[in-house]
């Protein structure tokens, strides 16, 4: 359940104690905002299941602004199951007369606000750490009371039994994540992704509204209602039926940005199909290895890609049962969509999920190894709401422009389903990166809401300010940046561009969702990645004795969360090893390394391990070493992230060659194009060195670490594990 | 610089950034992006090393304007001194 924690003191005490109740709420699985009781003024109260208030009994001006706050929203507050603490800074013996002056205090409270709450309840506070268990416990006491009036409050309950408390609480509210499963319909218990997207809207009567407005490269306009995008993806759906596919079947899409890839997805998930995106830059090799960890049991592509990209290979897929290519006609062993599309019926009753079941698969990049396909289900589709409502304030209505690819987890999670579950009107623009054409798109569409990247922010900010003198960018209202830190002075020159900053946010495949942002209204610190949503805990934790650790303030560590929210990933694919080692000690460990400041924003410091973040795009070293050692010439391959100031970090590789092969420019165009042919540009070296030996440690591995430091001048740090060095 | 130096000048710094393109099949109209599959990095580093070469700022807005073979040479012969 969710629970506002807002205190009225700005002593540093009731603060602290505060801070302790939501952390503990936390731990406990819950989620708990914290907040000055001044900054929840404006808070729609009604989004969360329980409001915990608090101010000191010392302080006569902050029970003043609890009983203001509280006289105001009485009628929400009362609606609630309400928790009402007001927290007495005392010790134990604390003097009798302070006591009977909380009383007061709390029960001219209730004659002032009208308002008489669940548990009006004085708390034995705590200044020290070693005492606030104290508090924990009188918490825990407090909704047990809530449950159960008649419960002996005075009894002692071990405050880290948390299933007792989880039983009180699940029980208390079946509406963990309420304001989100408040904006779906989830009729008979069924929750499908596509549903809520996309048929919720035409039942409720927004059938008309434009669902996308598709801008293709040549300069066609296309639009696409919401009715339109529900008929168009019953017919997928009932096309994939009609061939045999059944629930659970892996549905692959290797499209750019046109309307089939936005109906094959849905479609897809009507039919409780699991649908798989991957980047149409992928060279052959990567999609793959892709579509035999997925278990491919359908392709969706353009004719062009099926003849460059896969008619090579794709017999070998062993799953693999259909091949739909768009357009009217179909090369051999495919089905041409656009005829099978104009045969299937229009009308399909919807796969009735349930919120557990397989909805994506996003692959995403290991350090050594293959990639991993993390999986997400359609209970994914209450966070996606959630946080397209907060954290991209997508509204009905609203203009939105997400640039992301739909190949990776941000075009799909914010390029498909939370702005169509949001019920925005999505520009989907065909074309990469244009500088006049996106300043003309923002101004000609008066673009609301608008999401991108930092490569391509970067690259505006190379043309300079004076380009987007002509454009009217008032139509702006909140901007978004993601997938790789954003520069400070990316954030600053936006503001003077565009009149808003852009927003930076932090997530990742397996998280499914924007964990932690710079919220709207929400003061930006240029460079942070911003603080985490409500409902999301995030810490900075470090390993050591087999235990993990929590930092404090300004110390750099990994980023971590504590587990939970909906479209958090529920498996690798057939990886369970790796996925457990994602989970230590109740937190979900990132591979992030970060710091939190005084004020609780996150910074991003590096990757923990060799991923490489090139333009948004996370690269795995070991898919790229694999296909440069298959040339003849390159015996060893290490490859690293080497930091560029436009698209964040480029790939660079050092290899060792073959007897018989001499390292020449030559040589090294070939192993680039090589490279390019089987991976695709995003994710093949930018440049290639030759030496005659690579770092290396006893068991063979290739210190990659060792090679990047060197390479920046950094300290080389622990080498005590080297054993063949760098020649 | 004649018509032909450009030429070759740009399709020796094209297949240097993309070693997979091949001069030998590279058409009149092939799009960068769209039929060469070169990204938008590709685009940027081509644009740095056609600025070392021959001398000619391309501005972000222009990119557009060397999007193909044919468009780049007809566009580069116009600036380059």
């Amino acid at each position: 359940m969710k629970i506002l924690v807002a205190y009225a003191s700005t002593d540093g005490q009731t603060r602290k104690i505060c801070r302790v109740a939501a952390d503990w709420l936390a731990d406990a699985g819950h989620m708990a905002e914290l907040l000055p009781i001044a900054d929840a003024d404006d808070i729609d109260l009604t989004r969360f299941d329980a409001v915990l208030l608090a101010a000191s009994i010392h302080g006569g001006r902050y029970q003043k602004a609890l009983t203001e706050f509280c006289a105001k929203h009485a009628g929400t507050l009362s609606a609630l199951p309400s928790l009402f603490l007001s927290v007495s800074l005392v010790a134990a013996g604390h003097e009798a007369e302070d006591w009977q002056a909380l009383e007061k205090i709390l029960t001219d409270f209730t004659s002032a606000t009208g308002w008489t709450p669940n548990r009006v309840e004085q708390v034995a506070g705590a200044y020290k750490p070693s005492e606030y268990d104290i508090f924990r416990r009188f918490v825990m006491r407090r909704i047990l009371a809530l449950k159960d009036p008649s419960a002996d409050l005075s009894a002692d309950i071990e405050y880290t039994d948390w299933v007792a408390l989880n039983a009180v609480l699940s029980d208390w509210t079946t509406a963990s994540w309420a304001e989100a499963r408040a904006m779906l319909d989830m009729p008979g218990g069924m929750l499908n992704i596509a549903h809520e997207a996309v048929d919720r809207h035409v039942k409720h009567g927004h059938g008309n509204e434009t669902a996308m407005l598709w801008l293709g490269k040549g300069g066609d306009r296309q639009e696409l209602s919401y009715a339109e995008l529900a008929r168009q993806s019953s017919r997928f759906a009932n096309l994939l039926a009609a061939q045999g596919l059944i629930p659970g079947d892996n549905v692959f899409a290797l499209l750019g940005r046109i309307p089939e890839l936005y109906i094959a997805a849905i479609g897809t998930l009507k039919a409780g199909m699991v649908f798989t995106p991957l980047f149409s830059a992928f060279g052959p090799d990567p999609i793959r290895t892709r579509m035999e960890i997925g278990a491919a049991r359908v392709l969706v592509t353009t004719p062009e890609l099926y003849k460059r990209k896969i008619a090579a290979w794709c017999d070998k897929i062993g799953t693999l049962k259909l091949i739909l290519v768009t357009g009217e006609d179909a090369a051999e062993g495919c089905v041409a969509l656009g005829p099978a599309m104009e045969a299937a019926s229009p009308d399909f009753d919807t796969i009735p999920t349930r919120p557990e079941d397989p909805a994506l698969i996003h692959f995403t990049s290991g350090t050594t190894g293959r990639p991993k396909g993390a999986v997400h289900v359609h209970e994914a589709v209450l966070y996606h709401a959630f946080s397209g409502r907060h954290a991209l304030d997508l509204t009905p209505g609203t203009t939105y422009w997400c640039t992301a690819d739909p190949g990776w987890v941000t075009g799909t999670s914010y390029g498909i389903i939370a702005p169509l579950v949001q019920r925005v009107k999505m520009i989907v623009d065909e074309a990469e990166f244009d500088l006049d054409r996106w300043y003309a798109t923002i101004e000609r569409e008066k673009v609301e809401v608008w999401y991108s990247a930092p490569t391509a922010i970067r690259m505006m900010m190379r043309a300079g300010a004076d380009v987007a003198k002509p454009y009217d960018f008032s139509s702006l209202r909140f901007l978004a940046s993601v997938g790789e830190p954003l520069n400070p002075e990316a954030v600053i020159w936006s503001e003077k561009v565009f009149g808003q900053p852009f927003h930076d946010n932090w997530w990742q495949t397996e998280t499914g969702g924007i964990m932690i942002a710079n919220l709207p209204g929400m003061t930006v610190k240029p460079g942070s990645m911003g603080k985490p949503m409500p409902g999301i805990r995030a810490g900075i934790v470090e390993h050591g004795n087999g235990r993990l650790k929590e930092l404090g303030t300004g110390e750099v560590g990994e980023l971590a969360l504590r587990p939970g929210w909906p479209s958090m990933m529920r498996a690798y694919l057939n990886e369970q090893a790796r996925y457990d080692k994602c989970f230590v000690d109740g937190w979900y460990l990132s591979g992030d390394l970060a710091r939190r400041d005084k004020d609780g924003y996150f910074w991003f410091v590096g990757r923990a391990d060799d991923l490489i973040k090139t333009s948004g795009h996370l690269v795995g070293p070991f898919e790229v070493e694999s296909v440069l050692i298959e040339h003849p010439a390159v015996a060893e391959a290490g490859v690293i992230g080497l930091p560029d100031k436009t698209a964040g970090e480029i790939v660079k590789a050092y290899v060792t060659l073959n007897p018989g092969f001499t390292a020449n420019e030559v040589l090294e165009r070939d192993l680039r194009g090589h490279a390019r042919k089987r991976l695709g540009p995003a994710v093949s070296p930018r440049a290639v060195v030759f030496r005659e030996n690579l770092p290396k440690t006893r068991s063979g591995k290739i210190m990659r670490r060792l090679l990047k430091a060197r390479e920046l001048g950094l300290p080389e740090g622990d080498i005590s594990t080297l054993e063949t060095d760098e020649k | 610089m004649t018509k032909a130096d450009i030429r070759t000048a740009f399709i020796e710094e094209l297949t240097a950034i993309a070693p997979d393109i091949d001069p030998a099949t590279l058409g009149e109209d092939d799009h960068l992006q769209d039929d060469l599959e070169l990204d938008s990095m590709d685009v940027l580093n081509l644009v740095t090393a056609l600025h070392r070469r021959l001398n000619v700022d391309i501005p972000e807005t222009d990119y557009p304007q060397i999007a193909t073979l044919a468009l780049a040479l007809s566009y580069l012969a116009a600036r380059v001194k």
